[in-house]
């Protein structure tokens, strides 16, 4: 059975006053229903642009796109801007990162929901509005009747949140795109509001693309992981790998920025020193490099190409590379990569910190 | 609502006062405004020139003089020093003509600046926005008699499609009511079609980099739907807000230009002609009601914006 979701070397390039700026560069990933994706990296790493461009909303005069996006076997990257629109909101919902902006500052939230309903369902106005008020009450509402009624500006931040995933789940959609869903809100609602997520996509087996900096978020939720930075995926495959072995010292340096609580007290969280690349002037080579300890002279020079390694066959090329697939892109081989990984474990301190792009 | 309707009142009081002030103390200090000698008459007598002074107060304490007007003013009845009339059936008289032009000309200016202002912002960069701004810089540089000037000579002098000037009740001829109005509206909307379309496209493109456009624009809404029920709704409060003001402003004496050129015959006028005539007390009049007219329609406005923008808070 084809994957629900297949981004096939997705390129977007936005021309801009400044020159031409490469916010995606090459990715390539698939979902299957009711799979969880999780998309992780630093601000600045072409997350949100991927997301955009699932559901056409990068499309401008001043952007290139290139590659394919198959949604349920048929091409969104070039679909007429109608068929675009059936699926925005209908079989791919997305939920932005701020609750507090993304809703309508003068409308009332079910109306905002109805409107929803009424661009995809043919049914009429009473009708949708008994069903936004059923979606609230679904996303944890109480007294969805009248809450319905009232402005954005009433609901708390988490609140409007459920307000979005309600609307995101109006038109019963196969994949929800989120985009940082809980990173504006405060600490006990994230996971609150991350658990009915995740159990609402599972009761309707909704596909989830996941797009976050929480890492413990994805340990929890993800079915894959995907490791994005500059643009371009450098590290793609099961979660269970990812987590138990990182093959990209990008990778490595996001797990171990995550505080642990059953690890040593350590006196700081290591942090990745340096700041994302500046895509319109991008380092030549891996976009990682400059701010890498591992990087030797062919980093400079090439681009790493997307490797398909499989750890369990290492060695055996062409073995099994279904089930165990792990993507990643270094130029590191597989046995130094695990070397350098144990030795960065013991020495936080070989993580470079004068990295300048 | 209560404790904001006290505190608009409470307000307007405040500026009535000091509108009126002021106005008043204008009067007092202009050069030859002693209104005693021209209300004598060209050969008057000093005895004559000393009973007017006595008859019309002028030589009471100047906060006297200011008390006994007010209070006229508020009973309706001040006297004119040139036609000794009573000022108010005079404005009584002008007020149709000059309603007609304000709220018709009101309407226009707004339905057009929406009109450009959404295709500017839509077509923003190309060719017709690059137009459209050199229109509205036009139109906002020209004065509004240069606009009329041109309409009278180009559409009714040239080409007899409107009549020269004049206002007929619309209770007389709804057809020469209109017909006598089109250019008196265009010359008076021109200006504010050109600043009210400019900024309603700068409010446009700013919110339509909002979250919630992009909201809108993932729920599947179609682009058209998008811009009208989200965009152009937000957009339209500034814009509204606006138009309270320069509609109050423009009946309270903006259109006196106006209904000079096309002779409308109107309150503006009234006013112009008493300015001319150093007479003060329908200047004082006009002047005192344009001001409580304008407290009342922002009060209004103030009203209005709740039902826009429901984050607004009255009491705030």
């Amino acid at each position: 059975m084809a994957p629900l979701l297949e981004v096939e070397h997705l390129r977007v390039r936005f021309r801009t006053d400044a020159g031409a700026l490469q916010a995606v560069d090459d990715v390539s990933f698939s979902l299957s229903d009711g799979k969880v994706l999780a998309i992780v990296g630093e601000s600045g790493s072409g997350k949100s642009v991927t997301a955009l461009t699932l559901m056409g909303l990068t499309r401008s005069a001043n952007t290139e796109l290139e590659g394919a996006v198959r949604f349920d076997g048929a091409d969104l990257l070039h679909a007429p801007e109608r068929d675009l629109r059936r699926v925005r909101g209908g079989g791919m919902a997305m939920i932005f990162q701020n609750p507090m902006t993304a809703l309508n500052p003068v409308q009332r939230v079910g109306a905002q929901i109805v409107e929803q309903i009424r661009a995809h369902d043919r049914v009429s106005r009473s009708e949708a509005w008994k069903r936004a008020v059923t979606l609230l009450r679904r996303v944890g509402i109480t007294r969805p009747e009248v809450r319905a009624r009232a402005y954005p500006h009433e609901f708390s931040g988490g609140m409007r949140q459920r307000v979005m995933i309600a609307a995101a789940l109006s038109c019963s959609p196969r994949l929800i795109v989120a985009d940082e869903p809980t990173t504006a809100l405060d600490v006990t609602t994230q996971s609150q509001i991350m658990d009915e997520l995740e159990q609402l996509c599972r009761e309707s087996t909704v596909a989830l693309i996941l797009i976050t900096h929480d890492i413990g978020l994805v340990a929890r939720m993800a079915d894959d992981v995907l490791v994005m930075y500059g643009g371009r995926a450098l590290e793609h495959a099961p979660a269970d790998a990812v987590f138990a072995d990182p093959l990209h010292p990008y990778t490595w340096a996001l797990l171990r920025s995550v505080p642990r609580l059953d690890g040593d007290r350590v006196e700081r969280l290591p942090t990745i020193g340096g700041s994302p690349p500046s895509l319109l002037h991008p380092p030549s080579g891996c976009h990682f490099r400059p701010r890498c300890p591992h990087s030797f002279g062919r980093c400079t020079e090439v681009p790493p190409l997307r490797a398909s390694v499989d750890p369990e066959a290492d060695g055996h090329p062409g073995a099994e590379p279904e089930g165990e697939r792990h993507l990643d892109r270094c130029w590191l081989g597989l046995d130094d990569k695990r070397r350098l990984r144990r030795l960065d474990e013991e020495a936080p301190a070989l993580v470079r910190t004068d990295g300048a792009a | 609502m209560a404790r904001f309707i006290v505190r608009r009142l409470f307000q307007a009081v405040v500026v009535l006062f000091f509108v009126s002030i002021f106005t008043f103390l204008i009067f007092q200090v202009i050069p030859d405004g002693t209104p005693a000698l021209r209300l004598a008459g060209k050969s008057a007598t000093p005895q004559t020139i000393a009973a007017v002074v006595r008859q019309w107060g002028f030589n009471k304490p100047i906060w006297v003089q200011y008390a006994d007007m007010m209070g006229r003013i508020f009973t309706g009845s001040v006297i004119s020093y040139s036609e000794h009339v009573n000022v108010l059936s005079q404005i009584q008289r002008g007020l149709p003509a000059t309603l007609s032009l304000a709220i018709g000309a009101g309407v226009i200016w707004f339905v057009f600046a929406v009109v450009v202002g959404a295709v500017s912002a839509v077509r923003a960069g190309r060719i017709s926005d690059r137009l459209l701004a050199l229109l509205s810089l036009t139109a906002i540089s020209t004065p509004t008699f240069v606009v009329g000037a041109l309409g009278l000579y180009f559409l009714a002098w040239r080409v007899h499609i409107f009549p020269l000037s004049g206002y007929v009740p619309l209770s007389q001829s709804p057809g020469q009511w209109f017909m006598h109005l089109v250019l008196p509206w265009i010359s008076l909307s021109v200006v504010y079609i050109g600043i009210y379309s400019r900024v309603l496209r700068s409010t446009m493109l700013d919110n339509m980099n909002e979250d919630y456009v992009r909201t809108a624009r993932a729920k599947g809404l179609s682009g058209r739907r998008v811009l009208i029920r989200h965009v152009l709704r937000t957009s339209l409060i500034p814009i509204v807000s606006m138009w309270g003001l320069d509609f109050a402003g423009v009946i309270g004496g903006g259109a006196i230009l106006v209904e000079v050129v096309f002779n409308l015959n109107g309150v503006g006028q009234y006013a112009a002609e008493s300015i001319e005539a150093l007479d003060v007390p329908p200047l004082l009049v006009i002047v005192m009601y344009g001001a409580i007219l304008v407290v009342l329609i922002a009060a209004l406005v103030d009203i209005l914006y709740v039902w826009l923008d429901p984050r607004v808070r009255l009491e705030a």
